[in-house]
C-alpha cells in the first residue's frame, strides 16, 4: 500500500573509474529521487571514511563523513546488503568496474548486483563520457520503456511514469514486432489484430492502456507507444539513439544465462544513455528481456 | 436472494458458484475482465468496470446504433459514455480505490440464469476497519430497457468514518428529503440522451455540491441505486420512471429466466468448451435486439470501443446464424438493418459500376462505407485499405444470412417484406459482377476473399461459391414467391423479378467457375495462388506473431500463407456443394497454411474438423476459439468481445458437435462428441417450436415443444411428437456427408 521511505542513492565506488564522474552520476540520480548520495566501497580490509575517499580517489569537496560507508567480502553481495539495509531509493553504478572485463558486458559485480538488486540499478556504460551521461539523467526528458505485455514490463513502464512526472519528462513505451517468427516466447501482441494494418492505432492505445493499467492516472505525464518491426534489441538501441532519450527503463528477470536477457546485453554493450535496471520476479518466461 | 428488489441481489454471491467468476483483481487483465462481465440489452452496454473507478478502469456505457463523428480513419464510432452509475467515494478523506486498501477477497460473477453482473469486495482500510462493498449490474431486456445498477458499501468492523460520496449529477434536479435523497438527470449527447434517475439511502447523510456524505458506525451501509434510461433511434420507448427501478428488474428477470430455459447448453465432461460456450451465448444475446432494424451488432459488441462499433460480415455469417436459433426475432432485427440500409447499397453498387447492391465493408448508422482509406504501418508508411472497396463477398454473405433464417424459421412474412428485396438485389449485384472467363464460364476478378493477405485476386473460391450460391438463393426466392399466394410483397418493384431474369440468375450461378468442390481435389484459393512462394507459416503462428505485421503486407502478398479460412469457409458455409473426401483434402492441405490472424478463422477450422471427425484439429482450433476471449486472462477481450468468435463457437458446438441440421421439412443431426465430453445437451428454436436436445455416447434424444417434426440422426428419419420425447442411435462413423443425397 505505501511505499517505504526513500532518500538514499547508493553510489558503489572501486577506484577503477574516476570516482568525480562517477560521483556526479550518483550526485545526478539522486536529483531524480530527492536523494542523497552515499558512497560505498567494498574490501578485505576496514576503512575509515577518509581511507575510502582517498581509496577511490574522491576529489574535494568530499562526501560528509555519515555518507561514505565502507564493507567487506564480496563485492555485489555487500552492495546489495548494503542497499537493502539503507532502504535506498537507488543504486548508481558503472557496467564495468576494477575488475571487469571490457570485452564482457558488464563487470561481474554489475551483473550480480543487477541480478539481486532490492532497488532500482542505474547503470552507465563505462566506456562512454560520465559527464554527459550524468547531464542526460540530471536534465532527463525521455524516457525509453520497452515494453513486451508483460507485467514486469508494467512494472518498468511504472517507474519510468513516477520518475517522469517527477521531472517533467515524456514516456516513450516501445513495443518491438519480431521480423522472423519463432518457437520461443514472441512477447505481448495483444490478439486482436483481425486487421492489424488498420487497427494499429488501436491497438497502440490498447497496449498502452494495458501496460499502465497499474500507474495512477498521470495526465501531467506525455506518453505514446512507437512500434517498430525487427529484432528487438537492435531496435531499442536504435530506437533510444535515433530519438535522443535519455533513460532506458527495464524489467528484466536477472538471469544472464546462454540465450537469456539478449535484450539487457544488447543494452548493456550498445545503448547510448544510462540504463535503469528494475528486478523482475524472477519465475520462468517473466520478464521483458 | 430471489426477490424482485435490486437490494435483494446484494447479497451473498457464494451461491453463484456454477457461474463464471473472476475472482481477485490484475490490472493488467482489468480491461478484459471488464469486457468479459459487461451487461448489454442490444439497446445499450455497460463494462463490468470496478464501481469506484481506478487507474486500471475503463467504464463505459455504450449506445448502440448511435454513431459519431472521429477524427481518425475510422470517420465513425460508436457513442460510448462514461458509465453514470460509476461513483467516487472518499474514506476518511481518502479516495477508495484497489490501490489504497488491502482487499481480504473480490469476485465477479456473471449470473447466466437471470443475465446480471454482481460484485463482492472485501477490504480493509488504512486504519484496520474492515469493509464490504457489492454491487449488481442490470442490463435490462424489458420494457424501455433500462440500465440498472446497485451498490452497497458496509463498515463491517472498526471505529465509524465518514464517507463521501460524489455522484457526478451534473445538471440534473436533486429531491431530498427524508432518508432517501433522489437525483434526477438528463444527459444529451449527438444523437442520444441519457435520463438518469438516482436514489442513496444512508444514515445521517447531507447534501454536497455534487453527492453527499455520511457517517457510517461499525455494521451501518449506505446503498446507491441507479437507472438510466436510454433514448435513441433504437430504442424509442419513454423511460421506465414509472414503473420504478424494482419493477423495471421484475420485468427483466421475468424475461431473462424465460429466455434462458431455451439457450443454455451444456458439454458434461468438458468444463472449459461449457463455459465458454456459455459465455458466447450470454454475449451474443447480450448484443441483441429486436430492434425493427435501426441498428445491428457490431464486430465487438456492446462491450468495448473495438472496430469502432463497425458492422461488418461477422454479423451475417457467424452471429446471425447462432441469433437465428437462440432469440428469432433479434436475429431478424440484424437482417431488416440490412434492408434498411439497401438504399446506400444500391448507391454503393451504382457507383462502382454494377446493379444490385453492394453493402457496405463496414457499416454504421446509414449502410455507408466507412471502411478506413489507409493505414499506418508500424515503420510510419501508409498503405491503401482496399477491404471496403474489393470485399464483396458481404453481398453474397448477406443473402446467405437472410436465406438460412428464413429456412429455419418460416417466417415467410419478413422473407415477402424484407428478405426477397435484399436477395434479390444480391443476385442483381453478381450477375452484373461476373465477367466472362471463356466458352460459357464466368471469372469474378479483382476481388479480396476471407483471406485478406491477397488483395486484387481473381476467382476466389469463397468468394465464387458464395456468389453463385446467392444466385441460386434468389432464383428460389423468385420461385416461393411467384408460388405464393399472398400479394405482392411490397411496393418496390425489386422484389417481383421478371422470369427472364430469374433464369439468367440459374445460368450465371451455373457458369461461375470454381464454386463447387465435388471433384475430390484441392481448391486452388485463387487463380495463382499454388504459385506463390512457400513460407514457415507455423513459425509465426505458434509464437504470435502476426506475419503480416512482421513481413509487411507486400511481402505476404507473394507468399503462400493465409490469413484464415477461405476454401474452408466455402466448406463450412455450402457443405452440401463438398464430397467429404475433397474437404478433408482441402483441410489438409489448408489448415497449415493458415495463420489464424482473424479470430474468424478457428471457429470455421473447429466446425469442419468435427464434421470430419479430425480430433486433434478439433481441439487445437478450440482451444484457439476459447482463447479469443474468455481463455487466457481474457487479455484478447480488452477492446470488446470478439461476436463472430461467440457465434462461431455456437456454430461449432450446434452445427459442428452435434452436426445439427434443417430445412423447411425437418431437423438433422450426425454427432460427434470429443474427448472427455460426455453428454452434449442444448435447446433451440426452430419454426416456431423449442427443440431439446441431449447427446450422449450412441444416442440422442430429442423433446420438442410445439408440434411435431421430421427428425432424422444418421439418415434414420422420424417423425417426433409435440412433447413427446423421442432416442435415436448415432455412430461418430456416419458424418454429415454420409448422407449427403438425402440432406433434409
Amino acid at each position: 500500500m505505501s511505499e517505504p521511505a526513500r532518500h538514499i542513492v547508493l553510489v558503489p565506488l572501486d577506484g577503477s573509474q574516476p570516482a568525480a564522474g562517477q560521483l556526479a552520476i550518483g550526485e545526478a540520480v539522486a536529483r531524480l529521487y530527492e536523494a542523497e548520495v552515499h558512497v560505498l566501497h567494498v574490501s578485505a580490509a576496514a576503512m575509515t571514511p577518509a581511507e575510502v575517499c582517498d581509496r577511490v580517489g574522491l576529489p574535494e569537496p568530499r562526501p560528509a563523513p555519515e555518507r561514505v560507508r565502507h564493507r567487506a567480502g564480496d563485492a555485489a553481495r555487500a552492495i546489495v546488503d548494503e542497499a537493502r539495509a539503507l532502504g535506498a531509493a537507488a543504486i548508481a553504478m558503472s557496467s564495468h568496474g576494477e575488475t571487469g572485463d571490457p570485452s564482457a558486458v558488464a563487470g561481474h559485480v554489475t551483473l550480480a548486483v543487477l541480478a539481486a538488486t532490492p532497488c532500482p540499478v542505474v547503470v552507465t556504460r563505462a566506456f562512454l563520457d560520465a559527464g554527459r551521461q550524468a547531464q542526460r539523467i540530471r536534465d532527463v526528458r525521455c524516457i525509453l520503456v520497452p515494453l513486451d505485455g508483460t507485467k514486469e514490463a508494467a512494472r518498468a513502464c511504472e517507474e519510468a511514469v513516477a520518475l517522469a512526472a517527477r521531472q517533467g519528462a515524456q514516456v516513450r513505451m516501445l513495443h518491438v514486432i519480431p521480423r522472423t517468427g519463432g518457437r520461443g516466447r514472441a512477447g505481448g501482441f495483444p490478439r486482436f489484430a483481425d486487421h492489424a494494418a488498420y487497427e494499429l492505432e488501436a491497438w497502440r492505445e490498447e497496449f498502452a492502456r494495458i501496460s499502465l493499467a497499474g500507474v495512477a492516472a498521470r495526465e501531467d505525464v506525455r506518453s505514446d507507444v512507437a512500434l517498430r518491426v525487427g529484432d528487438p534489441a537492435d531496435e531499442i538501441v536504435s530506437f533510444a539513439e535515433s530519438e535522443d532519450c535519455d533513460l532506458v527503463v527495464v524489467a528484466w528477470g536477472g538471469r544472464m544465462t546462454p540465450h537469456r536477457a539478449v535484450i539487457v546485453r544488447k543494452l548493456l554493450t550498445a545503448a547510448p544513455c544510462p540504463l535503469m535496471f528494475l528486478l523482475a520476479d524472477a519465475r520462468p518466461g517473466a520478464g521483458t528481456a | 436472494m430471489d426477490g424482485h428488489e435490486l437490494r435483494d441481489l446484494l447479497g451473498d454471491i457464494d451461491a453463484l458458484d456454477r457461474m463464471p467468476a473472476q475472482p481477485g483483481f490484475d490490472a493488467m487483465r482489468e480491461r478484459g475482465v471488464e469486457t468479459v462481465f459487461a451487461v448489454a440489452n442490444g439497446v445499450l452496454g455497460v463494462r463490468g468496470a470496478l464501481d469506484e473507478g481506478g487507474a486500471a478502469s475503463h467504464p463505459l456505457l455504450i449506445v448502440a446504433g448511435v454513431f459519431v463523428p472521429t477524427a481518425s480513419e475510422a470517420q465513425q464510432t460508436l457513442l460510448a459514455v462514461a458509465d453514470p452509475a460509476i461513483v467516487e467515494i472518499q474514506i476518511d478523506g481518502t479516495r477508495l480505490d484497489m490501490r489504497s486498501v488491502e482487499t481480504a477477497d473480490q469476485r465477479r460473477v456473471l449470473d447466466l440464469d437471470r443475465a446480471l453482473a454482481r460484485r463482492a469486495w472485501r477490504f480493509t482500510d488504512a486504519h484496520g476497519r474492515a469493509w464490504s462493498l457489492k454491487s449488481v449490474r442490470v442490463a435490462s431486456i424489458a420494457g424501455a430497457r433500462p440500465y440498472l445498477h446497485a451498490l452497497s458499501l458496509r463498515l463491517d468492523r472498526g471505529v465509524a468514518a465518514d464517507v463521501a460520496v460524489r455522484v457526478a449529477v451534473g445538471s440534473g434536479e436533486r429531491d431530498v428529503h427524508g432518508e432517501v435523497a433522489r437525483w434526477r438527470e438528463v444527459r444529451t449527447y449527438e444523437g442520444a440522451s441519457l435520463a438518469i434517475a438516482r436514489s442513496a439511502v444512508a444514515p445521517g447523510w447531507a447534501a454536497t455540491d455534487n453527492g453527499f456524505t455520511c457517517r457510517l458506525d461499525e455494521g451501518a451501509e449506505l446503498r446507491i441505486e441507479t437507472m438510466t434510461t436510454v433514448h435513441s433511434p433504437a430504442n424509442r420507448r419513454a423511460d421506465d420512471a414509472g414503473v420504478g427501478l424494482d419493477g423495471a428488474l421484475a420485468a427483466h428477470l421475468a424475461l431473462a429466466t424465460e429466455r434462458r430455459r431455451t439457450t443454455r447448453i451444456s458439454a458434461e465432461g468438458r468444463p472449459d468448451v461449457e463455459a465458454a460456450v456459455e459465455l458466447a451465448v450470454y454475449h451474443l444475446l447480450a448484443a441483441s435486439a429486436p430492434l425493427g432494424g435501426a441498428t445491428s451488432i457490431g464486430a465487438r459488441d456492446l462491450s468495448g470501443e473495438g472496430y469502432h462499433g463497425h458492422i461488418f460480415w461477422d454479423t451475417d455469417v457467424f452471429a446471425v446464424p447462432a441469433l437465428t436459433f437462440l432469440d428469432p426475432a433479434s436475429a431478424r432485427s440484424c437482417l431488416e438493418y440490412r434492408h434498411r440500409t439497401l438504399p446506400e447499397a444500391r448507391l454503393r453498387a451504382r457507383a462502382h459500376g454494377y446493379r444490385g447492391a453492394l453493402f457496405a465493408w463496414e457499416s454504421t448508422d446509414t449502410g455507408a462505407d466507412r471502411t478506413p482509406a489507409a493505414a499506418t504501418l508500424p515503420d510510419g508508411s501508409r498503405i491503401e485499405i482496399e477491404t471496403g472497396e474489393l470485399e464483396h463477398h458481404i453481398v453474397a454473405d448477406v443473402a446467405y444470412a437472410v436465406m438460412r433464417y428464413w429456412e429455419a424459421t418460416g417466417d415467410d412474412e419478413f422473407m415477402r417484406e424484407h428478405g426477397a428485396e435484399i436477395v434479390f438485389e444480391c443476385a442483381r449485384f453478381w450477375a452484373s459482377r461476373v465477367s466472362p472467363a471463356g466458352g460459357d464460364r464466368l471469372a469474378i476478378r479483382d476481388v479480396i476473399g476471407p483471406d485478406e493477405f491477397h488483395p486484387r485476386v481473381s476467382n476466389n473460391a469463397f468468394t465464387n461459391a458464395m456468389a453463385a450460391y446467392s444466385l441460386r438463393a434468389a432464383a428460389e426466392a423468385a420461385a416461393w414467391l411467384a408460388a405464393s399466394d399472398a400479394p405482392a410483397a411490397t411496393a418496390v418493384p425489386a422484389v417481383d423479378p421478371p422470369a427472364d431474369e430469374v433464369d439468367a440468375w440459374r445460368r450465371t450461378a451455373a457458369m461461375v467457375v470454381r464454386a463447387s468442390f465435388l471433384d475430390d481435389e484441392v481448391v486452388e484459393q485463387f487463380d495463382g495462388f499454388f504459385g506463390l512462394t512457400p513460407v514457415d507459416v507455423a513459425a509465426y503462428r505458434e509464437a504470435g506473431v502476426p506475419i503480416d505485421i512482421a513481413l509487411g503486407p507486400h511481402a505476404v502478398a507473394k507468399l503462400r500463407v493465409i490469413k484464415q479460412a477461405d476454401v474452408i469457409m466455402a466448406a463450412a458455409l455450402l457443405p452440401d456443394a463438398w464430397s467429404e473426401r475433397a474437404v478433408r483434402a482441402n483441410f489438409g492441405y489448408y489448415a497449415p497454411l493458415t495463420s489464424h490472424v482473424s479470430s474468424l478463422s478457428a471457429p470455421v477450422y473447429a466446425q469442419v474438423a468435427a464434421w470430419l471427425r479430425d480430433e486433434v484439429s478439433l481441439e487445437h482450433a478450440l482451444r484457439r476459439v476459447i482463447d479469443t476471449d474468455f481463455g487466457n486472462g481474457h487479455l484478447g477481450a480488452g477492446a470488446g468481445i470478439h461476436v463472430a468468435t461467440c457465434g462461431g463457437l455456437w456454430q461449432v458446438v450446434v452445427f459442428g458437435l452435434a452436426g445439427f441440421r434443417y430445412s423447411a421439412s425437418g431437423v438433422a443431426f450426425d454427432p460427434y462428441l470429443p474427448g472427455g465430453m460426455h453428454r452434449l445437451s442444448f435447446a433451440l428454436r426452430w419454426r416456431g417450436r423449442i427443440l431439446r436436445v441431449s447427446i450422449v455416447a450412441g444416442a440422442l434424444d430429442i423433446t420438442i415443444e410445439g408440434g411435431p417434426a421430421r427428425v432424422r440422426v444418421n439418415g434414420v428419419e422420424r417423425e417426433v411428437a409435440d412433447a413427446e420425447p423421442a432416442r435415436f442411435a448415432w455412430d461418430p462413423r456416419h458424418t454429415r456427408w454420409s448422407g449427403m443425397e438425402a440432406s433434409p
